[in-house]
Parts: C-alpha cells; sequence; structure tokens
C-alpha cells in the first residue's frame, strides 16, 4: 500500500513551496492492526519551531522518528528543502538524510564509553570523515554553545542529567543538521536541570533553527513555538499558533488536554 | 621424589607446551572470530540470518568437544576431507568453544539498550561501525568475564587433542609417564606449566576488564 516509496517515483506534482524546510505529508504508521499514525501532516517554515503536544500515547514520538525515518511510515511523503526524501530507500542510503536532521532524545543516549567531547567529534569523524583537529574544533565550540566548554573531558556518568542533554544537542548540532528535532527532552530530568536544557533550545531557536519539539512545557511552547500541533489518537486534531492552541482549544479532546495540564 | 625426570626430559616438555600454546592460542581466535559474526546473526530479522547461526548454536553446545574433534580427524575424511591431526584438533575444538563464546558474546551485545542504536542511527552511523565504535565497546564488559572463562577450558580442553595423535603437552606426559614410572613429578610440571599458559589468558582478562570500564 505504500504507493510513495518505490525508489525512481517521479517528483510529486505538487512539490513542496521552497519556503518550507520540512514538510510531512499524510504519514501513516501500523504495527499489526493498530493505527498508530492515521495521515498526520506537518508544515515547518525555515526557522520555525513546531511544538507538537498531545497525551502519551498519542503518537507523538512515533510521528516525529517518521520525520527522520528511524522509523518507517507505511505511507505518506516527506520533503526536505522543497525535495522529496524517498522513504523506501535501503537503511544504508537513509542515514544520508537522516545526517540532515539531528535528533535529541528523552534519555540522551549519549555514549557512556566516550567523554563529552569524544560523544560530539564522532559521528562527523566517521560519517563526514572530518580530520579528529578539525573535528575537534568545532565540539569545542559547541559545547562552549551548550556552556559547557570546561567539562569536555568528562564523562556522561559524572554529568548531571541537563549537562548530559545539553552534550547531546552539541552532538547533534555538530552533523550541521538542517533541521533538529527534540522528543520530550526534558521529561526525564528534575525540575531544577529543565532550565538549563529550555534555554539552550531557546538559543538554538533565536539563531535560526528550524526545530520540531515534542513537549509538556508549556511555558516554554508558549513563548518559543511558532505553531503548536495538538495529536491524538494517531491524528492531528487542531493546528495553530500557541495562544489560539493553548487559551482557546475548540475540540473536547485538546480542552481535556489542557485541563490536565494546567492543574 | 626426584625432578631430575623432568629436567632430563625438558625437550619433551618443551615440545608439548609449545603444541598445547599453538592449540589453545589458535582455536582461541578462530573460535572468537567465527562467535562474533554468529552472535550479530542469531538476532537479525531476517530467518536468513538467524537460522544457520541459531542452529550453529544448539549443535556446537549440545555435542561432546571429544565427539566434534573425532569427527574433524575421523569424520571427515569419509567425505575426502583429510585434515592432519593438529589443524583437526582446532578445526574441532573451535567448533566446540565457538557455540559457546557466541551465546557470551551475544548476551554482551543484548545488554546494550537499544537506545544507543537509535543514537547512532540518528547521526547516521553505519550499522558495522555503529556496532565496532559503539556496541561493542559497550558491550565488552559483559562479554570479557565469561568469554575468558571459556577460553581458559578451551586450553585445559586442548588435552583432548592428544586422543587424534597430537603430540601436546598432556600427551606426552602420559606418554613420559609410561616408561619412567614417575606420575608425580611429571604430573605437578605439566599442571604448572598450564597454570602459567592460563594465567596469561586471565592477565589479558583483567586488562580488557579494565580497558573496557566506565560508568
Amino acid at each position: 500500500m505504500s504507493t510513495n516509496s518505490d525508489p525512481g517515483l517521479p517528483a510529486s506534482q505538487d512539490p513542496s513551496p521552497a519556503d518550507v524546510k520540512l514538510e510531512a505529508r499524510n504519514i501513516v504508521k501500523r504495527f499489526g492492526n493498530n493505527i498508530i499514525l492515521d495521515g498526520v501532516s506537518l508544515s515547518a517554515a525555515p526557522g520555525s519551531v513546531t511544538a507538537i503536544i498531545g497525551a502519551s500515547g498519542s503518537g507523538k514520538s512515533t510521528f516525529l522518528r517518521c520525520v527522520n525515518l528511524l522509523i518507517r511510515p507505511d505511507a505518506g511523503e516527506l520533503f526536505l528543502d522543497g525535495q522529496r526524501v524517498d522513504i523506501g530507500q535501503r537503511e544504508r542510503d537513509l542515514l544520508r538524510y537522516r545526517c540532515e536532521i539531528g535528533m535529541v532524545f528523552q534519555s540522551y543516549n549519549l555514549f557512556p564509553h566516550m567523554t563529552a567531547l569524544e560523544n560530539v567529534i564522532e559521528a562527523p569523524m566517521i560519517v563526514h570523515r572530518v580530520p579528529r583537529a578539525e573535528a575537534t574544533e568545532r565540539a569545542v565550540v559547541l559545547l562552549e554553545k551548550v556552556r559547557l566548554g570546561p567539562r569536555a573531558a568528562a564523562y556522561p556518568h559524572q554529568l548531571s542529567g541537563g549537562e548530559q542533554q545539553r552534550v547531546a544537542i552539541a552532538r547533534a548540532l555538530a552533523m550541521h543538521p538542517r533541521v533538529m528535532l527534540f522528543d520530550e527532552v526534558t521529561s526525564a530530568l528534575d525540575p531544577e536541570l529543565k532550565g538549563e536544557v529550555l534555554a539552550t533550545m531557546r538559543d538554538l531557536a533565536a539563531d535560526g533553527m528550524t526545530m520540531i519539539v515534542v513537549s509538556h512545557e508549556m511555558s516554554f511552547v508558549r513563548q518559543v513555538a511558532s505553531q503548536v500541533l495538538f495529536m491524538s489518537s494517531g491524528r492531528i486534531i487542531e493546528h495553530g499558533d500557541p495562544d489560539a492552541i493553548l487559551d482557546r482549544p475548540r475540540s473536547p479532546e485538546l480542552q481535556a488536554f489542557v485541563a490536565r495540564i494546567m492543574d | 621424589m626426584n625432578f631430575s625426570v623432568v629436567f632430563d626430559n625438558l625437550d619433551l616438555f618443551w615440545r608439548g607446551a609449545t603444541s598445547t600454546f599453538i592449540i589453545a592460542f589458535v582455536t582461541s581466535v578462530l573460535s572468537v572470530a567465527a562467535a562474533l559474526p554468529l552472535a550479530v546473526m542469531r538476532d537479525m530479522r531476517s530467518p536468513l540470518l538467524s537460522w544457520p547461526a541459531a542452529i550453529f548454536s544448539w549443535a556446537s553446545r549440545a555435542t561432546p568437544a571429544l565427539a566434534l574433534l573425532f569427527f574433524a580427524y575421523y569424520g571427515l575424511p569419509g567425505i575426502g576431507i583429510y585434515l592432519d591431526p593438529v589443524p583437526a584438533a582446532i578445526l574441532g575444538l573451535s567448533l566446540s568453544a565457538a557455540g559457546y563464546n557466541m551465546e557470551f558474546i551475544r548476551a554482551g551485545l543484548q545488554a546494550v539498550p537499544r537506545t544507543q542504536y537509535d543514537a547512532a542511527r540518528a547521526l547516521g552511523i553505519p550499522y558495522r561501525t555503529a556496532l565496532r565504535r559503539i556496541i561493542i565497546p559497550q558491550a565488552m564488559r559483559v562479554i570479557v568475564p565469561p568469554l575468558a572463562s571459556n577460553l581458559t577450558l578451551v586450553i585445559k580442553g586442548s588435552a583432548l587433542a592428544s586422543l587424534v595423535a597430537v603430540s601436546e603437552l598432556t600427551g606426552e606426559a602420559m606418554a613420559l609417564i609410561s616408561f619412567t614410572y614417575r606420575p608425580f613429578e611429571i604430573l605437578i610440571t605439566i599442571a604448572a606449566i598450564y597454570l602459567v599458559i592460563n594465567s596469561a589468558l586471565i592477565s589479558l582478562q583483567h586488562y580488557l576488564e579494565q580497558r573496557f570500564r566506565f560508568g
């Protein structure tokens, strides 16, 4: 049924407009008989911050993983900078696309046997064959940027959760991604550590990075997001600017969700 | 007690120890080298890859090492494959050890969280490179202790090679006993030699445990 996944298909007749950084159209994902994503679409302008909110199990994280093809959708289309991404290609060929999309995970997923600096230089050295000296130079700049310059030689277990997550952000940025995905990156953090990670994300948004953020941090969403998508049961139920979504929910699902999170 | 029987036959002990060391060393290297890809294949989604690995693991571990050794030496000529005693011993012992090695390596690979694979994939790191640089170094601390223990069994099990006409340490010692009648001195000596060879392996184990310690 994956009509869009055959390699060699001509580009869609309706190509993604040039002022859209990343577009997902009608992404469908099933696991067995369960439909996890039931035609989810998203359009992110360059430099925009798209927040995806919704109850757990609504499909937010699965959708995010479909965007960088960590999970292969059963149907749908992806466009990056107006170029159609062939979602049916072999895993080996998907790697090149994934380099363009940075991802930060809820559980940081740093490589525990490498220092902060080694975590950051690993992928540029292996994937882009950047010489170690050059990769290190850039990694130092990135670690400064996430305010971890002095911690470059520390191993993940010597860092706090907030510090680990900032290393993970630097690690993703080291690949020069065109878009960054954030999958509930503060959910595993103690409240006093969330702030430093959110501040780093604010800096990144201010620098003009296109970001897609799955988050439960409503004040962050309100202040930083350019658009908010509300997901429920694998669909986008509402879509709009943060104030409209959070202050004037129309659907009963969103009204119930907003009432719960405002407690 | 009179150890002159040992000093008078040093060349024989040297020959036996060298032979034991070579068989044990080559068997260790081969059985680990074969076990790594088998361990990876065992948990692949494709049944074309996982089934052969599963069958090998089952057959290798469920068959006595001695039976595999005899098969390599006395059995294979039945289909036209003639191996000299030392290669036959190495083949039989490697087949036997690889099944266990494979399961220890597999346990180590499974101990690395799936999220580490996700992180590597998200960064565009190819699967094989991720295994080598990210997954295996983390798996090592789970793999090394049982794997090294199994290899000490391989070294000791190399004595079985004497049963297919290899002049290794235990076989040479038994031959020497049969005409000198000094079992005590001779067996103490070969026990000490096995201790030395195995201690080298155990030192390597400690080194690797330190090398891959983190967190």
